[in-house]
């Protein structure tokens, strides 16, 4: 998961990527004023927005104007310093998925974020089946059969990532650009190393293949005999 | 107090005098009338006595005597109460009296009078004595003298009475009558006129503290009465409208302000608490969060200065200060400022051209100055020179602080002394200021009752004077204090 964070307060920016990298094991890249942060959030894909609303250059409520303008669909959490109702409703109007004041915890932050991307992937359950895997995003545990497996971190999130699009086909330019922030070299045979890791630890477990390679295209996580929309085009 | 209508007390008002006038002209009229009813009868009464006196005439036939011609004596106007009289001659050889009018009667009529009024027969009569009346009707050889003739004519008075209460009735019936549409169109035209108002009170009623928008209906505006208390209203509304949106915005701001530096506070101390740590991350995390506490507290004691400052502004003067000198509370901030200036490695000057006084507390003054220098040195850059001039102009004292520092845009000049107002956010939380410090120092120099300009362009420094009235007679001559410029610097 990939998250945006606009924020012109560079410590308030700082503290709520690091929660994010730390607790929702999210890539983070963070915008200081609102002009740059509609560019990336524009250039990049991300799976949730953090958008502050007092912003300089352009506020937060042009930014999201703009970037649903755009035909951006990722969810927008607003921090805000103002409660006011007009401004929340505003907010909601204008696009926005959800609101926060300030301050915030960062505990119900982390959780509204999570369910944000969730549920931006379609998915409302926090914990996600296939077959005999079962994914906690809650406790980012990963179960098979009901034993628990043990995972380094960017195996975890290239699996979250695929559970979260159970069943679609994610190529490994997606899955590169949603996992890694602005910062990274993208190689693609990393994604690989992870896979196979992944396949490793479940199969081995299960002795079931729940991630599937359609070879040229990318990977699904589903059980076999599924089909995508794409291949069956 | 119990509340009344104007609009019944106008009716009420046109009802009563309606009423009165009624009264009054039922009064005039049944008096008037009364009045020349009875001269016109007492006419009547004279005429008839006269026309009974030349009833009398003297004949000679044998028998010298007077007679009385009976046979002509004028019918009585009333059917029933019929008209009394009696003739008598001085030497009583001659009485006619009418029947019921018997000369005992005479006994009775008070002397001298020439009306007398009676009851005869359960009627009101009136009647008129004519004294020493000669007899008109005579022959030529006649003995003379004639006896003179005392002449009684009396006729009942009810009709009088009759016609002037029919006129005070019909008189009062019509003034009655007349009430009617009277009242109808005193309803109306109270209401019209009223309409001005209650278009006032209607537009006033909408007036709240979400809405401030007074505007009566044009009516309302046009009417002379009403015109200088829309206007009085108007800029009531419109004062009290600026106070509450300042305080308002004032009050978001500063809102804005502490809660954000709170998310700040919030975030940094949850973060540290999310995991366990290494003893140097805490300690690290524990000084940066000292820190913040140390900004809140700067933050809340420039909002309670800027509060306190606006707050005497409202007040107005307890008393009139005593006076200080302006080189002196300048070499006060400066001396204050010096350590926060070495630290950022600008050199601050002081160059006092000319000597001036003004009255104001000295504290308010040094808080001036050291916001303007803090705002000066923060935005310099190292090496900088931050200068203060003091010198004095026609009755004003002149303080100028010079920086050689970014500049500020032309577009944010017009903002750039209010509260909370900063040019570049960003930027301004990173070198420690609220955006307080100009709008402070504004306060003030209003309370004085002087003025602060700013002079800036981007890359070519800013200067902020402030002028204040100064103290007559306590100027000093130019150059004579040159020798006290002086280089605060470390």
């Amino acid at each position: 998961m990939r998250v945006l964070v606009v924020e012109d307060e560079e410590r308030l920016a700082q503290n709520v990527a690091a929660i994010l990298r730390d607790n929702a094991l999210c890539a983070v890249d963070v915008a200081p004023d609102g002009e740059e942060g509609l560019f990336m959030a524009c250039s990049s894909p991300y799976d949730l927005l953090i958008l502050d609303l007092m912003l300089p250059k352009l506020t937060g409520l042009q930014v999201l104007k703009s970037y649903r303008a755009e035909g951006n669909n990722s969810p927008v959490l607003i921090l805000t310093a103002r409660d006011e109702k007009e401004i929340v409703v505003k907010l909601l109007n204008a696009g926005a998925d959800d609101y926060l004041t300030k301050p915030f915890d960062l505990g119900e932050f982390v959780a509204r974020c999570k369910a944000l991307m969730r549920r931006g992937k379609g998915e409302h359950s926090p914990v996600i089946q296939a077959g005999p895997l079962e994914v906690d995003t809650v406790k980012r545990a990963v179960q098979v059969n009901g034993v628990r497996l043990s995972l380094t971190a960017m195996e975890y999130r290239v699996l979250e990532y695929l559970a979260l699009r159970r069943g679609a086909l994610v190529s490994k330019m997606e899955l590169l650009e949603h996992l890694y922030d602005y910062n990274w070299e993208k190689f693609g045979n990393v994604i690989e190393v992870y896979i196979s890791g992944l396949r490793r630890k479940i199969e081995g477990a299960s002795g079931v293949k729940v991630i599937q390679t359609v070879r040229g295209l990318g990977y699904a996580l589903r059980l076999e005999g599924e089909v995508t929309e794409k291949e069956r085009g | 107090m119990k509340a009344f209508s104007l609009n019944r007390r106008l009716i009420l008002a046109v009802v009563a005098s309606q009423l009165l006038l009624g009264a009054g002209l039922v009064l005039v009229g049944t008096s008037f009338s009364k009045h020349y009813l009875r001269r016109a009868f007492d006419v009547f009464l004279q005429g008839r006595a006269e026309s009974m006196a030349a009833l009398v005439y003297y004949r000679d036939d044998g028998v010298p005597g007077l007679l009385f011609n009976n046979a002509k004596i004028p019918p009585s106007r009333h059917r029933v109460h019929k008209d009394l009289f009696l003739v008598q001659s001085d030497r009583d050889n001659l009485l006619r009296y009418s029947p019921g009018f018997d000369p005992a009667m005479l006994g009775r009529i008070p002397a001298n009078a020439r009306f007398w009024r009676f009851h005869y027969k359960g009627a009101p009569y009136r009647a008129i004595i004519l004294r020493k009346v000669g007899i008109l009707d005579t022959e030529e050889g006649e003995p003379l003298p004639l006896p003179t003739l005392t002449v009684v004519y009396a006729a009942p008075t009810m009709d009088i009475d009759q016609q002037v209460s029919m006129l005070g009735v019909t008189i009062g019936l019509v003034s009655l009558l007349v009430l009617i549409p009277t009242l109808i169109l005193a309803v109306w035209s109270i209401r019209r006129a009223l309409t001005p108002l209650n278009d006032l009170v209607a537009a006033a009623s909408t007036v709240s503290v979400d809405r401030w928008s007074f505007e009566p209906s044009q009516e309302a505006r046009s009417t002379r009465e009403l015109k200088p208390l829309i206007d009085a209203m108007q800029t009531v509304l419109s004062g009290l409208e600026e106070a509450f949106t300042r305080q308002r915005e004032f009050l978001g701001d500063a809102a804005h302000e502490l809660k954000t530096s709170l998310a700040i506070l919030k975030s940094t101390l949850q973060r540290l608490l999310n995991k366990p740590r290494e003893r140097e991350e805490y300690e690290r995390g524990l000084a940066i969060m000292n820190g913040d506490c140390l900004r809140l507290e700067r933050l809340l004691n420039r909002m309670l200065q800027s509060a306190r400052a606006e707050q005497r502004i409202a007040k107005g003067h307890e008393q009139e200060p005593e006076p200080v000198e302006v080189a002196a509370t300048c070499e006060g901030a400066l001396a204050r400022m010096a350590q926060f200036a070495a630290e950022r490695d600008v050199r601050l000057e002081f160059i006092p051209e000319g000597e001036a006084t003004v009255r104001a507390e000295a504290a308010d003054l040094e808080l001036i100055w050291l916001n303007l220098l803090e705002n000066a040195v923060q935005y310099s850059p190292r090496g900088s020179v931050v200068t203060v001039k003091v010198c004095a102009e026609t009755g004003m004292a002149k303080v100028s602080v010079l920086d050689q520092g970014c500049g500020i845009e032309a577009a944010h000049l017009p903002h750039i002394f209010q509260r909370f107002y900063r040019a570049d956010s960003s930027r301004a939380r990173a070198t420690g200021g609220f955006g307080l410090g100009l709008a402070i120092s504004k306060s003030l120099v209003d309370f004085y009752r002087g003025r602060i300009d700013i002079e800036s362009a981007p890359g070519r420094g800013t200067c902020v004077t402030v002028e204040l009235p100064a103290e007559p007679g306590a100027r000093g001559e130019g150059g004579g204090s040159r020798d006290r410029a002086a280089s605060i610097s470390r």
